[in-house]
C-alpha cells in the first residue's frame, strides 16, 4: 500500500487551481497575441481597400493607357506606367546574372575565410544603405563620373545595385537548400565544380532563384528615392500604346515618383487620380509578389527531396 | 590560370569557347556605350574603363592566336581598319576611298572573328604552351569571382563617390561642430543687411543639421516604440502558436505588407491617417511625427517579424521539451526560455528595423510635416535627414555649398546606417558561434 492510492480517482483528474491559472494565462496569451498579429495584418486590408474605394471612379482600362493631361491633374498613367517598366527590366537585366553570380560564388566558391567574411558583410551593409544614399550615389557615379547623364540607364543601374542584395540573398537560400550529398554525388562521378553547378545545383535550385528575381522586380518597381536625381521626370509625354517609346538613354515618368508629385506637387488635380496611381502601382508590385509566392509554393510540391 | 593572367596577360594559349566568353561582354558592353553615349563625340572620364577592356580584349585575342600557333603580332590585325581609316580621314567623306575602307573593315571582321572564333587551336603543345592550359571552366570561375567581389566593390563605391561629391566642403569651409550640434538649417537664406541703404542682400547661410538628426532618431524611436512590441508579439505568435497552415498564410501577409512601396505609405499618410489624426487628436495638421512615427512601424514590422521569428526559430526544441517536462506552460516556456535564448537575434530584429526606419525616404518626406524644428512632443512637425536631401536635391546647382552639404549628410546617413548594421551582423554572427 502506497499513498497514491488512498487519492480517489476524481480527486486525481480533476484541474487543480495552479492548472486552471495556468490554462487560464496561456490562453490570455495566445489570445493576446493573436490580437497583435491581426493588428498588424489589419492596415493592409484596411489600406488596400481604402486605396480602392477612392480610385473606382477613375479606374478603367483607359486609365492605365492614356498619357497624364492637363498639367497632369487629368489623364491616365501611361508615360509612368511604361516608364516604370523600363527601369524595371533593364534594373533586372543588370541585377540578375550579377547577384545570382555573387550568391553562387560565396555559397558553392568561397571557403571559410577573412575574404568571404567581407563579402558577406558587405552584403549585408549594401542591403542597409538607405535608398536616398543610392540616389545620392548614382548622381556621383553613373549621372557625372559616368557621363549617362539623367537617363533610364543611369537610374536602373541604381535601381539594379539597389536590389542586388535581394537577389543575392534569396538565390543563396535557394543554393543553400540543395543537399550536399547531390554536389558530392557529381563530383564523385568526376565532373568539375562549374559542370556540378550547371548540371546540379542550379537547376534544382531554380525555384528560389526565380523568387528572388521576381522579388527584386517588386522592389525596384516601388522605389522612389533612387530615381528621382538619376533619370525619373516630373512630366515627360511619350507616344499612347507605343511600348517602346522610351529610348534607354532618354528620361522617362515613373508610377511612384508619379504619385509623389501628383500628391504633393500639383494643386488641384481630379480627385481619385492619385488614388488610382497609387492603385496600380500597389496592384502591379502586389501582383509580382503573389507571382513569387505562387510559384514558390507549386515548386515546393514538385520537389522530389 | 589565374584570373591576372587569363585577362590581362599576352603569354599562353586559350580555347574558342573562352575567348567567346571573355569577348561577348566586352562587345556588348562596347555597344551600350556606343548607344549611350554616340560614342566618338562625347569623350569623359567614364571611357578609362573602357580602354581596360581594349587591352583585356587584346591580350585574350593575342592568347588565342597562340593556340593557332601564330604569333602576338597577328593582333595587329585587329588595327588594319583603323589604319585605313586614319589614312583616309583627309579625303572626302563621301568619296569612294570609304567605301573601301567599310568593305575592308567588314572583311577583316569576318575573317579574324570566323579564325579566332570557330576555328580549332592546334593540338597537343606548341611553342606557347599546351592545348589543355585554359578551358572555359576557369574564365567562368573568373566571371562568379567577379560577381562575388562586386558587393564590395560597390559598398566601397557607394562611399567614394558620395564622398567625392562632398569632400570639397567637408574639409574646406564647414564647421563640422556647427553641422552636427546646431539647429539652424537656412541653406538658402539671404537677409537684407539692417544698416544698407542699397539693401544689398548679404548671404548668410547656415548648415546645422541638429534638428534634422533629431528629427530622424525621434521618428525613429517612435516607430520602433509602436513596431517592436507588435513585431516581436507577432513573431511569437508565429512561431509559437500557429498551425503550420495559419503560419504560411500570417508570412505571406506579411510579405504583402513589406512589399508596399514607401511612397504608397507616404501617401496613406498624407491622406488617409492626416486625417484620421486631425479627427482624433484635434490637431490643426495631421503631417506630423506620429503620422510618420506609424507610418515607419508599419514599415518596420515585417522585417521585425521575419528576422525575430528566424532568431525563436533557431532556439533548439530541445530546450522546448525540457521545459515542458519539467510542468511549464506554453506561456512559462516563451518568458522564461525561449526569449532568454533568442534574445541576441531578437535585438538584431529591432536593430534592423530600426536601421530602415532611419533610411526611409519618402514616407518620411510625405508624411512629417516636412518643417525643420526640435521636436517637442509627437505631434509637432519635423524633417528628417533623409527627407532634407530627397526635397532639396533637385533645387541645387552642382557643385555649391548647399549641395556639398546634402552630399554630406548623405555620408553621414551612410555612417550611422553602416554601424547599426554592423553591429546587428556582430550580434546575429554572436548567436551562431555559441
Amino acid at each position: 500500500m502506497n499513498n497514491s492510492t488512498d487519492i480517489s480517482p476524481e480527486l486525481m483528474f480533476t484541474e487543480t487551481d495552479i492548472g486552471r491559472r495556468n490554462r487560464f494565462i496561456e490562453n490570455v496569451v495566445k489570445i493576446f497575441f493573436l490580437i497583435m498579429t491581426c493588428l498588424m495584418i489589419l492596415p493592409l486590408l484596411l489600406i488596400i481597400g481604402y486605396l480602392f474605394y477612392k480610385a473606382l471612379p477613375v479606374l478603367s482600362l483607359d486609365f492605365l493607357f492614356t498619357n497624364p493631361k492637363d498639367n497632369m491633374r487629368a489623364g491616365g498613367v501611361w508615360a509612368p506606367f511604361l516608364g516604370t517598366i523600363y527601369l524595371v527590366v533593364v534594373s533586372l537585366l543588370v541585377a540578375a546574372p550579377i547577384g545570382v553570380f555573387a550568391a553562387v560564388y560565396l555559397n558553392e566558391y568561397a571557403r571559410d575565410n577573412w575574404f568571404t567574411r567581407i563579402v558577406n558583410l558587405a552584403v549585408v551593409n549594401l542591403a542597409g544603405v538607405p535608398s536616398i544614399v543610392h540616389a545620392l550615389f548614382g548622381v556621383g557615379a553613373f549621372v557625372l563620373f559616368a557621363g549617362l547623364g539623367e537617363s533610364i540607364l543611369a537610374a536602373s543601374l541604381t535601381l539594379a545595385i539597389m536590389t542586388l542584395p535581394v537577389i543575392i540573398a534569396s538565390t543563396t537560400e535557394a543554393l543553400k537548400a540543395v543537399p550536399i550529398s547531390f554536389r558530392e554525388a557529381c563530383w564523385n562521378l568526376g565532373a568539375t565544380r562549374w559542370q556540378t553547378i550547371r548540371r546540379i545545383v542550379l537547376p534544382n535550385s531554380i525555384s528560389g532563384i526565380l523568387t528572388g528575381v521576381i522579388l527584386q522586380v517588386s522592389r525596384a518597381a516601388g522605389e522612389t528615392a533612387p530615381i528621382m536625381f538619376t533619370g525619373a521626370v516630373f512630366y515627360k509625354a511619350i507616344a499612347e500604346g507605343n511600348p517602346l517609346a522610351y529610348n534607354i538613354t532618354d528620361q522617362c515618368m515613373a508610377l511612384s515618383l508619379h504619385l509623389y508629385t501628383i500628391s504633393t506637387q500639383v494643386p488641384d488635380v481630379t480627385e481619385g487620380i492619385p488614388y488610382g496611381t497609387a492603385i496600380v502601382l500597389v496592384g502591379s508590385v502586389l501582383l509580382v509578389n503573389a507571382a513569387a509566392i505562387i510559384l514558390r509554393i507549386y515548386l515546393r510540391t514538385r520537389k522530389r527531396w | 590560370m589565374k584570373f591576372f593572367q587569363i585577362c590581362f596577360s599576352f603569354k599562353g594559349r586559350i580555347n574558342r569557347a573562352a575567348w567567346w566568353l571573355l569577348n561577348l561582354p566586352i562587345f556588348v558592353i562596347f555597344a551600350i556605350f556606343v548607344i549611350a553615349y554616340n560614342f566618338p563625340t562625347k569623350i569623359s572620364l567614364g571611357f578609362i574603363p573602357l580602354l581596360v577592356l581594349v587591352w583585356i580584349h587584346l591580350a585574350v585575342t593575342a592568347k588565342r592566336w597562340h593556340d593557332k600557333d601564330k604569333s602576338t603580332w597577328w593582333v595587329l590585325f585587329h588595327f588594319i581598319p583603323l589604319i585605313a581609316v586614319f589614312f583616309v580621314m583627309s579625303a572626302k567623306p563621301s568619296s569612294g576611298w570609304w567605301t573601301v575602307i567599310h568593305l575592308i573593315a567588314i572583311i577583316n571582321g569576318l575573317w579574324t572573328t570566323i579564325e579566332l572564333g570557330f576555328t580549332k587551336g592546334t593540338e597537343g603543345s606548341n611553342q606557347f604552351g599546351t592545348d589543355s592550359e585554359t578551358s572555359s571552366e576557369a574564365v567562368i570561375d573568373v566571371y562568379i569571382s567577379l560577381c562575388g567581389l562586386s558587393a564590395i566593390i560597390f559598398v566601397f563605391g557607394i562611399f567614394f563617390f558620395v564622398f567625392k561629391e562632398g569632400a570639397g566642403f567637408l574639409f574646406k569651409g564647414l564647421n563640422l561642430w556647427e553641422f552636427l550640434t546646431s539647429e539652424e538649417w537656412y541653406p538658402t537664406s539671404q537677409v537684407i543687411k539692417e544698416n544698407s541703404t542699397l539693401g544689398e542682400p548679404e548671404i548668410n547661410k547656415r548648415y546645422g543639421t541638429f534638428a534634422l538628426i533629431l528629427g530622424t532618431f525621434s521618428v525613429t524611436a517612435l516607430a520602433m516604440l509602436i513596431a517592436v512590441p507588435f513585431g516581436l508579439g507577432a513573431a511569437i505568435f508565429v512561431s509559437e502558436f500557429c498551425s503550420p497552415k495559419l503560419r504560411e498564410t500570417f508570412k505571406i501577409v506579411i510579405e504583402f505588407l513589406a512589399a508596399i512601396p514607401s511612397v504608397v505609405w507616404g501617401f496613406i499618410g498624407l491622406t488617409l491617417m492626416n486625417q484620421l489624426i486631425i479627427a482624433v487628436f484635434n490637431a490643426p495638421i495631421g503631417l506630423t511625427m506620429l503620422n510618420g512615427g506609424i507610418m515607419l512601424a508599419l514599415m518596420s514590422v515585417p522585417i521585425i517579424v521575419s528576422i525575430a521569428e528566424d532568431a525563436l526559430k533557431a532556439v533548439p526544441d530541445s530546450y522546448r521539451e525540457a521545459a515542458e517536462a519539467l510542468g511549464a506552460t506554453r506561456w512559462q516556456v516563451i518568458y522564461r526560455v525561449l526569449l532568454p535564448a533568442a534574445k541576441n537575434g531578437l535585438l538584431a530584429a529591432v536593430l534592423l528595423g530600426a536601421a530602415r526606419s532611419i533610411g526611409e525616404t519618402m514616407a518620411v518626406l510625405m508624411a512629417t510635416g516636412h518643417s525643420v524644428n526640435i521636436p517637442s512632443g509627437p505631434l509637432s512637425w519635423i524633417r528628417t535627414l533623409t527627407a532634407t536631401i530627397a526635397a532639396e536635391l533637385g533645387e541645387v546647382a552642382r557643385g555649391d555649398e548647399h549641395y556639398q552639404v546634402l552630399f554630406i549628410i548623405g555620408i553621414l546617413l551612410f555612417s550611422i546606417t553602416f554601424v547599426v548594421n554592423l553591429i546587428a551582423d556582430l550580434v546575429i554572427k554572436g548567436i551562431r558561434q555559441s
